[in-house]
């Protein structure tokens, strides 16, 4: 071969090696990955807007989360020791910083716990939730990687508590020098996605975090963009315009398939109801009347029309495997429903709306539109099932994503006597059970009942684990026949997710960039 | 007499081009029965009016009459016959002329009672809003002084706000219900009445029969409600059907964005809204909603066009 020709192939060959390294920023810089989200978050600072816990753990990281299998496994924390019943002593791992450069220590364990707890005493902040199942009363640095908790009662499943995301790891210096009104929207934390920018109406810019404990995630820039209605998620997604969204109506779901989308079905344990608010209409607080509404609905009927035969209607305060099997749904019953409530005093009246020593049992209902899947839908069924046995919805009231997350966050202040709503899994019976528990934050239709309160204070202290199945059986049973909720099914997830984007869909619902986002195309 | 020329009544009428129709400015039964007179013939007419008419009374003998021509109940939810297109006809016989909703509601009965919805709302907040708008005017183009610049300045603030925006913050806050929904649109449209009201007040408030009726004594109510007002009756007629179209469409976009009607009412509006998800899939559920509000306002338009026209003394011989 001639030198001159030797010299033309090598500068061909240097070009298009260059060519190709300097295309690979170009591919990796593409265009973002759109997510659609069904509200505005309420604020990136995860203690004080556990509202939007899918993107909050997609900043920031606590002690413990869930994998996408749904177990409990360390995320900041190493490993987590009891000492004595009260006691835990956790160890953190090492090396680890926050997306600002601060590292992660003991000093921001016990900062982000004790900021926690007095806020909560302060009343400030959305943190019933989170502490109401978590009640320790301090957090202390052993050295500089190791922290003991102490708990004002023995728990057995606190790790179960700790991947709230209200209880992610915070920069010491960061947040405390800083007021929470200005770091509400600029957060920094520790997860796999760093916070860029936010604006209303335009979305929130992601970057990846490549000191990121688990490496830099698949993709690079994500967008997420609060899309209330879901007929527009829809549209921007058969478009184009956006990769992914939760909640595709299962109707549709052979139209999107048909615009070039992607809808995978995956079984979830986010488990849907309706809360009956206690204290404002009398009816509420009689157990025939509760009972007697369960028994109105048809809720297989809801479940095959709706639903598209999806989901299964049961008893479902506690997932699988520690649901009890023994307990069965309540069933379409109207005549019951009648005869439970004629027992209970409410006759029917003129207009045949039941009524009992002059109050009519007319109930106010508060429902979303997209939050939940076919919600709006599910709440006029039951307002019409209601309506066949004597019990009127006077006002079928649609508040907004942002406004029920609200509500519910404070343990569903301003709901009026229903509310459609849900209960993330917690992987364990005794975190299920909170749904009911009087002082929890998932408890937002104020039920107290004390038989159910010595029950579970009970269950909650046990460490030995080969009680626990009978106690949580009989525990679901009590409250299966209380009816403090109108019982549904587990929510069937149908995630809407374009060609280009790789997806794993978790069981609880959550989109949890880090986790879910497996790659894109370009 | 050309077309464009005024007839002798017309020429006593004051010419204030600030506003979009004149009235006469005297008190003159003769000429009001003369004009009444040709009221019908004149529509008759329009062939365009005479379809407006026609669509118009459509919508009316819908309203009133649902009860008896809608072929089923609105309200009641089938789910095993969701989504059913037009003609479909269920296990019992029953045909549904437009298909079913995604809860299995018959859509053509749903549209009837919709009609309602719209009717009611359009005339109630225009009851409202007329009369409010009619009171403001007339003190404050009667009065004067600092009534009028009070009244005015509340005219000013509320045109800052676009009429949608602010319906939809106070329904935000209100919450949604049809009684809030028609006090909303009818405390949010006074303004337009206001201002024409004053600047027809302002007008004629000097004139012979106005300076007459204040020399003999009589009292300034009497003054405003039996001289001033039968003379500024034409615009605010005007108006009014103008402001039903509008109040149509405004319950159709509250309703569409979830704060207007509770979804269990059946209104245009929330028909647009509940089929929109199913737009690609269902597209009986969102058409013939769509052709109710445009042939609606389009036809309660084209008359208010027609009438203002026809009130107009300046265009009488060309309507």
């Amino acid at each position: 071969m001639k030198p001159v020709r030797v010299i033309q192939r090598s500068i061909l060959a240097l070009g298009i090696a260059l060519g190709t390294l300097a295309a690979a920023p170009v591919l990796a810089a593409g265009k973002p990955v759109v997510f659609l989200d069904s509200a505005e978050p309420i604020g990136l600072d995860p203690m004080f807007s556990s509202a939007s816990a899918g993107i909050m753990l997609s900043i920031h990281e606590g002690l413990f989360r869930l994998d996408n299998d749904g177990k409990v496994v360390p995320a900041v924390a190493e490993s987590i020791k009891l000492i004595n019943p009260l006691t835990w002593e956790i160890k953190i791992r090492p090396n680890l910083v926050f997306h600002n450069g601060e590292p992660i220590n003991a000093d921001a364990v016990v900062f982000t716990f004790t900021r926690a707890k007095t806020l909560f005493a302060a009343g400030k902040g959305d943190l019933n939730f989170a502490l109401g199942a978590l009640k320790y009363d301090r957090m202390e640095k052993i050295d500089n990687l190791t922290t003991r908790i102490v708990m004002q009662a023995p728990d057995p499943i606190i790790t179960s508590h700790m991947v709230n995301p209200e209880l992610s790891i915070l920069p010491p210096k960061y947040y405390s020098e800083n007021p929470p009104e200005k770091v509400v929207f600029a957060p920094v934390g520790a997860g796999g996605y760093r916070f860029v920018s936010y604006k209303p109406g335009e979305g929130m810019v992601l970057k990846a975090f490549d000191k990121y404990r688990l490496g830099k995630p698949p993709v690079d820039d994500v967008i997420v963009k609060a899309v209330p209605e879901v007929a527009t998620r829809i549209s921007e997604l058969k478009a184009g315009s956006a990769d992914l969204m939760v909640g595709v109506p299962p109707d549709l779901k052979p139209d999107l398939e048909k615009a070039g989308v992607n809808v995978i079905v995956a079984p979830s344990y986010r488990r849907l109801f309706i809360n009956l608010k206690q204290g404002q209409h009398p009816a509420l607080a009689d157990v025939r009347v509760r009972q007697a509404m369960n028994y109105a609905i048809d809720c297989d009927e809801i479940a095959t029309g709706l639903f598209g035969g999806m989901a299964k209607c049961s008893i479902d305060l506690v997932n699988s495997p520690y649901n009890n099997p023994n307990l069965k749904p309540y069933g379409f019953n109207s005549a019951k429903a009648k005869q439970l409530l004629s027992e209970a005093g409410w006759v029917p009246g003129a207009d045949g709306v039941r009524v009992k020593g002059g109050v009519r049992l007319s109930l106010n209902f508060d429902t979303t539109n997209g939050s939940y899947l076919m919600d709006k839908e599910v709440a006029q069924v039951m307002a019409d099932s209601w309506k066949a046995v004597g019990i009127e919805i006077k006002d079928l009231r649609v508040i907004s994503s942002a406004v029920s997350a609200q509500m519910r966050a404070k343990q569903g202040a301003g709901f009026r006597d229903l509310m459609n709503s849900s209960s993330g899994p917690d992987y364990t019976c005794q975190g299920d059970l909170l749904l009911v528990q009087k002082d929890s934050g998932s408890n937002r239709m104020s039920w107290v009942d004390e038989k159910f309160e010595a029950m579970f204070k009970a269950f909650s202290q046990e460490f030995d684990q080969s009680k626990w199945p009978a106690m949580c059986n009989a525990a679901q049973a009590y409250v299966a026949e209380q009816a403090p909720v109108i019982w549904m099914f587990p929510e069937p997830t149908l995630y809407g997710v374009s060609k280009r984007l790789t997806y794993q869909a978790r069981p609880d619902g959550r989109v949890y960039l880090n986790l879910v986002l497996k790659g894109v195309k370009e | 007499m050309t077309q464009l020329e005024y007839s002798p009544e017309d020429k006593a009428a004051p010419l204030n081009q600030s506003v979009a129709v004149e009235a006469p400015a005297v008190s003159q039964p003769a000429a009001a029965r003369a004009q009444a007179s040709q009221f019908l013939p004149r529509l008759y007419r329009s062939k365009a009016a005479m379809l407006c008419v026609f669509i118009i009374f459509l919508v009316v003998v819908a309203a009133i009459a649902a009860p008896w021509i809608a072929p089923n109940d609105p309200s009641v939810i089938k789910l095993i016959q969701r989504l059913k297109p037009p003609l479909y006809t269920n296990r019992a016989g029953i045909t549904y002329l437009l298909g079913t909703d995604a809860l299995g509601r018959d859509v053509f009965s749903r549209l009837i009672y919709g009609a309602r919805v719209s009717l009611v709302v359009g005339l109630s907040a225009v009851l409202i809003s007329g009369a409010v708008g009619l009171l403001v005017g007339l003190l404050s183009g009667y009065f004067g002084g600092l009534v009028d610049e009070v009244f005015m300045r509340i005219c000013d603030i509320q045109l800052s706000f676009p009429t949608i925006l602010l319906a939809l913050t106070i329904m935000a806050v209100l919450g949604s219900g049809l009684d809030k929904l028609i006090l909303v649109l009818g405390l949010t449209g006074w303004v337009q009445y206001g201002r024409i009201v004053r600047s027809q007040v302002l007008a004629i408030k000097n004139d012979e029969f106005v300076l007459a009726a204040r020399a003999t004594g009589e009292r300034q109510w009497r003054i405003l409600f039996q001289h001033i007002l039968p003379n500024i009756w034409s615009p605010v007629i005007v108006i009014a059907s103008f402001t039903v179209a509008s109040n149509i469409v405004a319950e159709a976009s509250l309703s569409f964005l979830g704060v207007g009607v509770p979804p269990s009412i059946p209104s245009w509006g929330t028909i647009l809204s509940d089929g929109r998800q199913y737009i690609g899939v269902a597209d009986w559920l969102t058409i013939p909603a769509g052709i109710a509000i445009s042939l609606t306002v389009l036809s309660i338009n084209v008359l208010g066009d027609w009438l203002r026209d026809y009130l107009d003394p300046r265009l009488k011989n060309i309507v």
